[in-house]
């Protein structure tokens, strides 16, 4: 099997390299748990986290996964560069490239942006998050969260509930999902759905108009957060609209599986998407996602350093 | 103090042909012939040499594969006797097995792990706990190498702290992936020893690593290979001396005969 030297998004990614990510990221969170949590894998690298805008989880978990690998970590936030100034995408990194960095991991509010970076930069690019285009870490640790809740993803329930169209996070966990051979239903009000949803994401995607149905069928239901801007553009007519027909409550879950599992992505809107009570109950798998997410960047990183490369059967020691 | 054991002699068979017919894809090992006969050159007793024939396979369907064996190092039944001895020299050493703790580099370190520790019960009345070690993530050659290995986890489900480690693994080269083993085992706690333990040691060492226990030390040279096989992941039970073919067309009985030396104690 080869492996890309970049990771933009879960659309067209083999089945095979999505296991082989989750499988490592498994041995890094055994190394999480040493009592030195970290291994020198990855020293003598340099990795730049271009951050265009703003992010708390994500952030610090490449963060805190390059320095669990021993990679040397360079951090770029909007406020206080040269972007200010406006210094171009390509100029920035092609400067920040010719201080000589390995891979480069950026989050921006242009879709499209990660895979621009590969055209113009030798190092590795690894997607945080590119407008409304795709997450692929988010879409790999909600993966990752599910098969150990569940033990498999093949043929599991999963629905996606909120706005669906603006989201990246949806659309990595749909591509990474189907592609792993679960079943994915997405649910949210019309205005919020994508527009040609076959020919996006295929025929097998299922689309519920009620949330009560969707939370019925599912195994595990993804919260998106409800970016709080939709309301201005006109595309809600209220929070608490929103809310009273597609917020996730203890009420709603009383018809759902027993073992029902909440994930969410965060930041959460408490109250909106998402009853307070329920992200802190024992449906919730919110904080084991955190916990996966620097497993799953560890692996992300680990896999895609040294450029495009095979990976061996075995494992290769002598 | 030298106990006489019986005359060694060389036995040399043609054609014997190996096959194997239940090489794991999934495990690494290399498959053992390339469909030609080759010499096969035993370590024997006079009267043992007919046991030896059972361990040469009918020849069948062949791999086409870069590697032939020269020789085989150990058959099943001197791999179990290696393996008692082992076990006693690791035990009489550490004068009983009260403090000691296993840890076994993946893959076949910890299946040879497994076996000294069944015997170490037959033994001493006590199951020594058992960690597996992935070494992967402190590979020194992680950056140079073209090729990613498959990790697989690493799981010491104790603590380390005041036990004697006996670190195992299947064949001592470079010595590298001792560093690596021993790298990791001190972010997993600090032991007040670890010793190091395996089946065979094929010289050629670049860092300043002696092993405690060998099984069987082995003259290579660079381009030889040892392969270990073992029941739980091979199939069967054996070691063997194996090269890779370069040249096509190269005269196998011009080939320096490898001297096989009897495993022994480093103290010896």
């Amino acid at each position: 099997m080869i492996i890309s030297k970049h990771l933009l998004g879960l659309e067209g990614v083999h089945r095979e390299e999505i296991s082989l990510i989750l499988k490592t990221a498994q041995s890094f969170k055994e190394v999480l748990t040493r009592p030195i949590p970290k291994v020198p894998t990855l020293r003598g690298k340099t990795i730049v986290n271009l951050f265009f805008e703003a992010s708390t989880r994500t952030r610090l978990s490449f963060e805190l996964a390059e320095k669990r690998l021993s990679a040397d970590s360079l951090n770029f936030t909007i406020s206080g560069s040269s972007v200010s100034k406006g210094e171009t995408l390509k100029d920035t990194v092609r400067n920040i490239e010719a201080m000589k960095i390995d891979m480069v991991v950026i989050r921006h509010q242009a879709s499209g942006a990660a895979h621009f970076l590969t055209q113009c930069l030798e190092a590795g690019v690894i997607n945080a998050g590119d407008g409304q285009h795709e997450h692929p870490t988010q879409g790999l640790l909600d993966m990752l969260t599910l098969q150990e809740k569940f033990g498999r993803l093949q043929g599991l329930k999963v629905a996606i509930v909120g706005d669906i169209a603006h989201s990246r996070v949806a659309r990595s966990n749909i591509h990474g999902l189907m592609t792993m051979g679960a079943e994915v239903a997405i649910c949210g009000p019309a205005t919020l759905l994508p527009r040609d949803i076959p020919a996006a994401f295929g025929k097998n995607l299922i689309v519920f108009k009620k949330v009560e149905a969707a939370i019925r069928w599912a195994d595990a239901v993804n919260v998106l957060r409800l970016q709080l801007e939709r309301q201005k553009s006109g595309l809600l007519p209220s929070l608490r609209e929103y809310s009273m027909h597609f917020g996730i409550t203890r009420e709603r879950l009383e018809e759902a599986k027993k073992d029902i599992v909440i994930m969410h992505p965060g930041p959460i809107n408490r109250g909106v998407e998402l009853e307070s009570d329920l992200a802190d109950s024992e449906f919730s798998v919110i904080l084991d996602q955190v916990t996966n997410g620097v497993a799953v960047r560890m692996a992300v990183l680990f896999l895609k350093s040294g450029g495009e490369q095979e990976v061996m059967n075995g494992n290769g020691h002598s | 103090m030298h106990v006489q054991e019986p005359a060694v002699r060389w036995v040399l068979k043609w054609p014997a042909v190996m096959s194997e017919k239940s090489r794991s894809e999934s495990d690494g090992g290399l498959p053992l012939d390339n469909g030609r006969p080759f010499l096969c050159l035993y370590q024997s007793a006079p009267s043992a040499e007919e046991k030896f024939s059972s361990i040469i396979m009918e020849s069948s369907e062949m791999f086409t594969s870069d590697y032939k064996t020269k020789a085989v190092i150990m058959d099943d039944k001197s791999l179990h006797r290696t393996l008692s001895r082992l076990a006693h020299q690791i035990v009489e050493s550490n004068r009983g097995a009260e403090n000691l703790v296993f840890v076994g580099i993946l893959t076949r370190g910890v299946q040879i792990a497994e076996r000294l520790i069944e015997k170490i019960e037959a033994l001493e009345s006590r199951r020594l706990p058992l960690g597996m070690l992935d070494i992967t993530f402190y590979r020194d050659d992680m950056l140079r190498k073209l090729k990613k290995p498959r990790v697989q986890a690493s799981s010491i489900p104790f603590d380390l702290e005041g036990k004697v480690v006996v670190l195992i693994d299947d064949v001592l080269y470079t010595g590298r992936t001792v560093r690596a083993a021993l790298d990791a085992l001190m972010d997993f706690g600090r032991p007040d020893r670890i010793q190091l333990a395996v089946l065979i040691d094929r010289g050629h060492r670049e860092l300043p690593i002696k092993a405690d226990f060998i099984g069987q030390e082995v003259k290579t040279t660079a381009g030889e290979e040892v392969r270990v096989k073992l029941k739980n992941v091979d199939g069967e039970d054996g070691v063997y001396l194996v090269e890779a073919i370069r040249e096509k067309k190269s005269n196998h009985l011009d080939a320096p005969l490898t001297k096989v030396a009897k495993g022994a104690d480093p103290s010896e």
